[in-house]
């Protein structure tokens, strides 16, 4: 059985522990806090987000959850060794968080040869389709083509299109 | 906003021992509340915050989730020191304590000093 350690990067209200959640077939693991400044939610996410789930006899994905605030980058950097793919979540039609794609994109060092996608959440609430836009526009500087979805991080049907797409992509790169 | 009293009480337990070196109070999701340093002895206050909420975070976890429990301390030993992290309330705020020390200072003494400044934190009245 080989398992893979896959990455959920994106800003603070992304949807990353919430997905993660919805994900997982274990327990996942708790670091949440109650936030001490205004964020637009109650708890935010100071160490890691964990979970698990067996895809089938061969493979099973390990899913790590980073906190959004840049000051715990430190936990980026263990999350980034060793990865084999990342979901980086966007909050529709928020400015800093389509601004914080670009940031990602560096740090986690992403290129077309690692799987990638990008899940744009909260559109069930939050209208507008400016966002998946502006997003080609970033990806496009960088000569990058990525799948982009529009999905609620609360829905397990959707949160399982992005495992699925990510493993497809995963053997189209290994076949070209 | 005032931290006369958290800073009184911070800095009679770094006279406690030369060996002490930092004294650190932040909030638990990783803003500095209040930093001492001992003689010649500096960190990144906002980077050590960040570490104490983390690291508080994930032995919590880990005592929450594996052993069934509830976290008491959590003590890094390094070569030259310790650094003791214990969860604490300021206020209405949950916080994290963090004390670093030389080797000079025994790591169980270390620890009952952060343990008894701890519990004085919880008991200043503030209201944050
Ligand atoms: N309606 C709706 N709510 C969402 C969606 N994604 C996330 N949420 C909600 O938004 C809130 C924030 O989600 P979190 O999972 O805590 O966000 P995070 O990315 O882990 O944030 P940090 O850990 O603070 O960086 C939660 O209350 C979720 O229920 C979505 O697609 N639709
Ligand atoms: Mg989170």
């Amino acid at each position: 059985m080989i398992t893979k350690k896959l990455a959920f990067v994106g800003s603070v209200g992304s949807g990353k522990t919430t997905l993660i959640k919805n994900l997982s077939q274990t327990d996942t693991l708790d670091t949440d806090v109650v936030s001490s400044v205004d964020i637009g939610k109650e708890m935010t996410t100071v160490g890691l987000d964990y979970g698990y789930i067996t895809v089938d006899d061969s493979l099973s994905i390990g899913l790590y959850g980073v906190p959004g605030q840049r000051k715990f980058s430190f936990m980026w950097d263990f999350v980034k060794e060793g990865l084999w793919a990342v979901v980086i979540l966007i909050k529709n039609n928020s400015t800093e968080s389509i601004k914080e794609l670009d940031y990602l994109l560096d740090y986690f060092e992403i290129t077309q040869k690692l799987p990638c996608v990008i899940g744009i959440t909260h559109s069930d609430i939050v209208r507008g389709e400016n966002t998946k836009l502006k997003i080609r526009e970033v990806l496009k500087q960088r000569s990058l083509n990525l799948p982009i979805y529009s999905i609620n991080a609360n829905l397990k049907e959707n949160a399982e299109l992005i495992i699925r797409t990510l493993i497809l992509l995963e053997e189209t790169n290994n076949g070209s | 906003m005032d931290h006369k009293q958290l800073n009184l009480l911070i800095k009679r337990t770094m006279n406690e021992s030369t060996a002490i070196k930092v004294i650190s109070l932040s909030t638990a999701d990783g803003f500095n509340v209040c930093t001492e340093f001992g003689d010649d002895y500096r960190v990144e206050k906002e980077k050590l915050s960040a570490v104490s909420s983390s690291l508080a975070s994930l032995s919590n976890a880990a005592c929450k989730q594996i052993l069934k429990t509830r976290l008491k301390a959590t003590i890094i030993e390094s070569i030259d020191g310790n650094l003791i992290f214990i969860k604490t309330k300021y206020g209405k705020s949950d916080s994290v304590l963090c004390l670093i020390a030389s080797s000079e200072l025994l790591v169980g003494k270390a620890r009952y000093y952060a343990r008894q400044l701890a519990l004085s934190i919880h008991e200043i009245a503030v209201d944050i």
